[in-house]
């Protein structure tokens, strides 16, 4: 497909022209991203799946304490828990 | 007496009438072939089942009108019936014969996996692998949750098998993506749909912490692991590569409901194209051609397999 190529999508002529060079880019882009992931999918998974639940737990359990600190501390334990969770390959974290 | 006498005459008689029999391959093909083809509603009512109460606990849970501890029992039992409707649809079960309804396939068995968070693309194309390679070590994708020393061995290293912990598992993989094109887009494929449950999980953890915890991390966890152990585990451990050697007829004392019947899970790697419903009446027609088989454990299954809750094999 030539840069500047105009869509049809059934009759309709959407008359919008792609700059292919940002499709380039986006895909560029998500080609980054999964290769990140592929690295360090399971850190982000423990800081902020395992990060938001600690900071849950927490808050159920010291009540009595700022429920933002201790969601802050909830997300600092998941840094650390994703960290050796990748550093381990811990894959079964997620 | 009298009755000993009659019970000893039936068994002669019995077996005279299995002894007459054609018990060549091409009968058994004949045979097995009458009980394919037919569309397994019962799995897609199972997955499509399953989803929604998976959806309907959430519901109920996050306004309030379900605590989250009985969520979480009712999650547990449901979530262990996701599988299956993903498996039928791998083996074409849910549109039987009939190619233009195909889609249903994967989409109920991609729907019916929602609560495990799987692929239902990935997990077809390393099924298929599994079929193909039964308990070799260098090409059963299971072969590592399967052969362990114990059940609880098993549980546990069912959940090692993503990412780089089984080195094996992913030399098998890259070789087939290397290898096989159609492999290579189906995992592409899946692994998009895995992206998207890996996005989803962090977000509702990020809003619905505890109940992301336990109504989809804990059940799917547990699932897994009671998957590991009841569909390949029990079947499989121990036992060596070959169609009629590589599954067995097995009990653990329960009954066959709550074992999804996998006692039986020998039917289906003999003939894979025959439903999941449909094995028990299957066995009760190929049981000789599986005892001439040599099929481990065939020379134990009863006579009468329907509604059989098989809690017990008969003793050899």
């Amino acid at each position: 497909m030539k840069k500047g190529t105009i869509i049809f999508i059934g009759q309709i002529n959407l008359k919008s022209k792609l700059d292919l060079n940002k499709i380039y880019n986006m895909s560029k882009l998500i080609e980054g991203i999964f290769n990140h992931l592929e690295n360090w999918g399971t850190f982000w998974f423990g800081f902020l799946f395992w990060g938001s639940i600690f900071g849950a737990i927490l808050t159920v359990f010291f009540s009595a304490f700022s429920s933002s600190i201790l969601i802050i501390l909830g997300y600092f334990f998941g840094i650390i828990f994703g960290l050796i969770s990748n550093f381990k390959k811990w894959s079964w974290i997620n | 007496m009298v009755m000993d006498q009659l019970r000893d005459i039936k068994h002669q008689f019995q077996n005279e009438i299995e002894g007459s029999e054609d018990l060549s391959l091409e009968a058994e093909k004949r045979i097995a072939r009458s009980f394919m083809g037919r569309i397994e509603w019962e799995m897609i009512a199972i997955g499509l089942t399953q989803c929604f109460l998976w959806f309907g606990v959430w519901a109920m849970v996050l306004a309030g009108l379900m605590p989250l501890w009985l969520g979480f029992s009712i999650l547990v039992v449901t979530v262990t019936f996701a599988y299956l409707p993903s498996h039928a649809g791998q083996h074409g079960h849910l549109s039987g014969n009939k190619k233009n309804l195909n889609w249903l396939n994967f989409w109920v068995g991609q729907i019916s996996l929602i609560p495990l968070a799987q692929s239902h693309e990935i997990l077809k194309v390393t099924h298929l692998k599994h079929h193909a390679h039964t308990n070799d070590p260098n090409n059963d994708p299971d072969h590592k949750h399967t052969h362990t020393g114990s059940w609880f061995k098993s549980a546990l290293a069912v959940h090692l098998q993503t990412g780089d912990r089984d080195e094996r598992l992913n030399n098998m993989l890259e070789r087939w993506m290397e290898s096989e094109p159609k492999f290579k887009e189906a995992t592409e494929r899946g692994g998009l749909v895995l992206f998207g449950f890996y996005i989803l999980q962090i977000v509702a953890a990020i809003n619905f912490p505890l109940e992301t915890l336990f109504l989809w991390w804990l059940p799917r966890k547990i699932a897994v692991s009671y998957l590991g152990v009841i569909f390949s585990h029990m079947p499989h451990k121990e036992l060596p590569v070959g169609r009629h050697a590589d599954t067995r007829f097995w009990t653990n004392g329960l009954i066959r409901f709550f074992n999804h019947s996998m006692q039986i899970h020998a039917m289906h790697h003999m003939y894979p194209k025959i439903c999941h419903h449909d094995e028990p009446k299957a066995i009760e027609a190929l049981r000789p051609f599986m005892i001439e088989r040599g099929i481990p454990g065939a020379d134990r299954i009863p006579k009468k397999i329907i509604n059989n809750p098989l809690t017990k094999l008969d003793a050899v």
